[in-house]
């Protein structure tokens, strides 16, 4: 790749990472306009926008930039107020941005007239008058970047060492060195110490001689020239050094400490020689470099001065991310895959063989490996906050259009979950907010008269409950209307006319392809796309969904989905010759199938599990598998959705590492399967699809039912 | 800027008042030198010193030299914040320099370092 373009690639990653910035705070400011912290954040969020999309080229971003920032910075200033027009201003100007980022590649064009006209309005909530800004009486007015721009990250902070070595004659040249490190001060975040060693005895000095030299480490991101012009004038009188060590600051956070010798020994002011000998003898360098004499106890404190900045920089990288392709980390994910399963395969070889010289290192590296996968597998795992915070726009934006009065609350934004399950997981809850807008929450008026606060509030929620993590999307609303839902069912047949339903099946209903109930298709809803939509994202995610919902109460959708897609953990079971494998964190508990626990009653199969009946099916019948049973099946008591399931197996064979397989194309519509893994032997065994075997059990009782309904009615009539 | 030298058991000490510039720097040496040329160790009061510019400092850092290298001592006592913030300005490391509370001097006498 040009690197050019990997340059603008990684600023549009940045870039990405700040609209969202701006978008959150902007909505923070819009709920507490004297945020002082939120509104530094934003302006910080526009002027790094700013200064790297002027860096990388893009100067459109940065000319439509500053005409924020300026304002911003009178906000910051309290020369502004907050207002409404600027917040829609924000969040227009995001807009636009987030469009001219993808303008470049292929995306939508750039509305030229729409970012002028943004442009325009920005300019007119400053006017010249206030542009002048005159500064706070005694304080200087510097020409370049304030102190605070480098500690605002703006764009490209580089760490230089500067080593300044005036000539004696600098102070009778008219320069107080005071001053000249008072401007680099003035540039970023600046480290001196001044060198002593050379300063000599006072007998034989020329005390207007200059005989001190000086290290400076100093971060900013006002560039080379600037640093270059505050030595202009000593330039001719100095050797002065000025070398960019930002690689050994931020480059590497994971990089272990320069060791202090090396730092010396980079600067020169130690032989590797010296440093040789001094290491030898155990104890601590700047100590034994000191008294030894080959170093001044200044020199050693520069460097000292120097590792400590390092350190301080590395903790704050530390803070940060390392920022890896996706892809790179789904290869390692694929190859730890394998590793697990080439190392059950190796397991089973060394039980076979039954070597207890081979056992012993088979089951070290079982070990290692286990580790290594569960931490393979925390890599891919980021907090789901960043997705809430995408609808608070959402919500603000699509409750104004509808004219009702909603917050968005969140809770669990810390909650961990698959990238993948995470970026899947967008559109299946902007589906679900949009019903909660439109369908879910009244209009303030209804709201108040059925003694609710004006202000709906929609709740976005997310929690660990064992192996999955369950995201609830929660209204106060006026809860489902059963009956209309019922009734629109019957209408389109979509259940027999006289049938009963339960409560949840009625729910269920509403995940049917095109169904609404919704009297008038609106922008937001009504058609009824979307909670199929979700369905369909959910199932394919190994997910569930549950619907609990109370008339006049509000609307409480549970999206249970698991951790992971990568790899879980399994139940391995045997039928017939067949292996299949049952997501452990469903299994509730195994029991033997005794004629004393299993009943039969219109013509289901019923087992009693601690007092109370279950369902079962058995694996043979619903894969088709040979005959005959054995004497004593297994059941395996699983939950799925909050509905208790027992399935009937031949053998239980107990915990298996199960790396998810997908099994093509060709078997997308294959019902009860979720994917296929491969076991220790070398053959592929099925990973069961829960919710998909409920699911085609409903059906097949509903049929049943359907039947007997059938067959009834000619005898009531 | 005056130079006030009182000597008492072996030690000499040497008020500065005033500022330390560069403009003066060359007039204090000679009025330092005499006093090393004593033998005794230096206490530099720094109570009533004024401005102190980077030469400033580096005549006492001159001076801290040449009592060491005649196996003397040389101590600043008295020092002032503001001394502080001006050796912290040009970055000299507080190390160059012998402190002593200005409090301990007149009570015990016992020095900070050895």
């Amino acid at each position: 790749m040009d690197p050019a373009d990997l340059y603008q690639q990684t600023f549009r990653l940045e870039a990405d990472e700040l609209l969202g910035e701006i978008e959150a705070v902007i909505l923070l400011i819009e709920e507490n306009p004297e945020d002082d912290d939120a509104i530094n954040r934003l302006f910080r969020a526009v002027h790094t926008l700013k200064g790297s999309g002027g860096m990388f080229g893009l100067t459109d971003i940065a000319t439509f930039s500053h005409g924020l920032e300026s304002v911003l910075d009178r906000v910051r200033g309290k020369q502004l107020r907050v207002t409404r027009e600027l917040i829609d201003l924000t969040l227009a100007y995001r807009d636009q941005v987030a469009i001219m980022l993808r303008a470049g590649d292929g995306g939508v064009a750039v509305d030229r007239d729409e970012v002028e006209d943004i442009r325009r309005r920005l300019a007119a909530l400053c006017p010249p008058a206030a542009a002048t800004g005159a500064p706070l009486p005694g304080e200087p007015v510097s020409p370049r970047a304030a102190p605070d721009d480098a500690g605002a990250g703006g764009g490209a902070s580089v760490t230089y060492r500067i080593r300044f070595a005036p000539q004696p004659v600098l102070f009778l040249s008219g320069t107080e060195p005071a001053l000249l490190l008072d401007e680099l001060r003035g540039l970023g975040n600046c480290a001196v110490v001044a060198h002593v060693d050379d300063v000599p005895s006072l007998e034989d000095a020329d005390p207007e001689g200059c005989h001190l030299t000086w290290d400076i480490l100093l971060t900013t991101s006002s560039g080379l020239d600037a640093i270059k012009d505050v030595f202009a004038f000593v330039e001719d009188i100095s050797k002065i050094e000025i070398e960019d060590v930002s690689t050994d600051f931020v480059l590497n956070p994971d990089a272990p400490l320069p060791r202090l010798g090396d730092i010396l020994l980079r600067r020169g002011d130690v032989a590797a020689t010296d440093l040789h000998d001094a290491l030898r003898s155990q104890s601590r360098l700047g100590e034994l470099l000191v008294d030894g004499g080959v170093v001044s106890e200044a020199k050693v404190a520069s460097a000292l001065t120097e590792q400590q900045s390092i350190a301080r920089h590395q903790i704050a990288a530390k803070n940060d991310s390392v920022r890896v392709a996706s892809d790179k980390l789904d290869a390692l994910i694929d190859l730890v895959g394998e590793l697990v399963t080439n190392q059950a395969r190796l397991g089973q070889v060394a039980r076979n063989t039954g070597d207890m010289v081979l056992q012993a290192p088979v089951e070290e590296a079982e070990r290692l490996i286990g580790e290594l996968r569960d931490i393979v597998l925390t890599v891919r795992m980021m907090p789901i906050g960043a997705t809430f915070s995408r609808f608070k726009r959402l919500v603000r934006d699509l409750s104004g259009d509808l004219h009702k009065q909603i917050e968005l609350a969140t809770e669990g934004a810390e909650t961990e979950l698959d990238k993948t399950v995470i970026d899947r997981l967008g559109d299946p809850l902007v589906h679900l907010i949009r019903n909660c807008i439109d369908h879910g929450i009244e209009s303030p008026d209804e709201r108040i008269r059925s003694g609710k606060p004006a202000s709906g509030t929609i709740t976005l929620k997310a929690a660990h409950q064992g192996a999955n993590v369950v995201i609830s999307v929660i209204d106060d609303g006026a809860g489902l209307d059963t009956v209309a839902i019922l009734g629109k069912a019957r209408e389109r047949g979509l259940v027999p006319a006289d049938g009963e339903l339960t409560e949840r099946e009625i729910f269920d209903l509403i995940f049917l392809p095109g169904f609404s109930t919704a009297t008038q298709v609106t922008d937001v809803s009504g058609r009824g796309v979307g909670m199929d939509v979700v369905k369909r994202e959910v199932d394919a995610l190994r997910g569930s969904i549950t619907v609990h919902s109370e008339p006049g109460r509000g609307t409480r959708i549970d999206l249970s989905l698991p951790l992971t897609l990568a790899i879980i953990e399994g139940l391995m079971v045997h039928v017939a010759e067949d292996s299949f494998v049952i997501p452990l964190a469903a299994v509730e508990e195994c029991m033997e199938l005794t004629p004393d626990r299993f009943a039969t009653t219109k013509g289901r199969n019923v087992i009693q599990v601690r007092g109370s009946p279950v369902p079962l099916m058995r694996l043979r019948d619903i894969f088709s598998l040979p005959e005959p049973r054995p004497p004593l099946e297994q059941a395996v008591v699983v939950n799925v959705a909050e509905v208790r399931v027992g399935l009937a197996v031949d053998h239980v064979i107990g915990n298996h590492q199960t790396v998810i397989k997908s099994l093509g194309k060709l078997y997308r519509r294959a019902d009860c399967i979720s994917g296929a893994t491969i076991t220790g032997d070398g053959n592929v065994a099925l990973i069961l699809d829960l919710a998909g075997i409920v699911r085609s059990a409903r059906n097949d009782e509903a049929a049943v039912l359907a039947r007997s309904a059938a067959t009834r009615r000619p005898v009531a009539a | 800027m005056r130079i006030n030298v009182t000597q008492a058991e072996g030690t000499a000490v040497v008020g500065i008042e005033g500022d330390l510039r560069l403009g003066c720097v060359a007039d204090a040496k000679p009025e330092l030198v005499a006093v090393l040329a004593t033998g005794s160790d230096l206490r530099l009061d720094l109570g009533a010193l004024g401005d102190c510019d980077t030469a400033g400092i580096q005549l006492l850092l001159m001076a801290g030299a040449a009592a060491r290298a005649k196996g003397r001592r040389c101590v600043l006592i008295g020092h002032t914040d503001a001394f502080r913030a001006a050796l912290d300005r040009v970055g000299i490391p507080v190390e160059c320099f012998e402190f002593q509370a200005a409090a301990r001097d007149d009570g015990q006498g016992s020095p900070d370092r050895a």
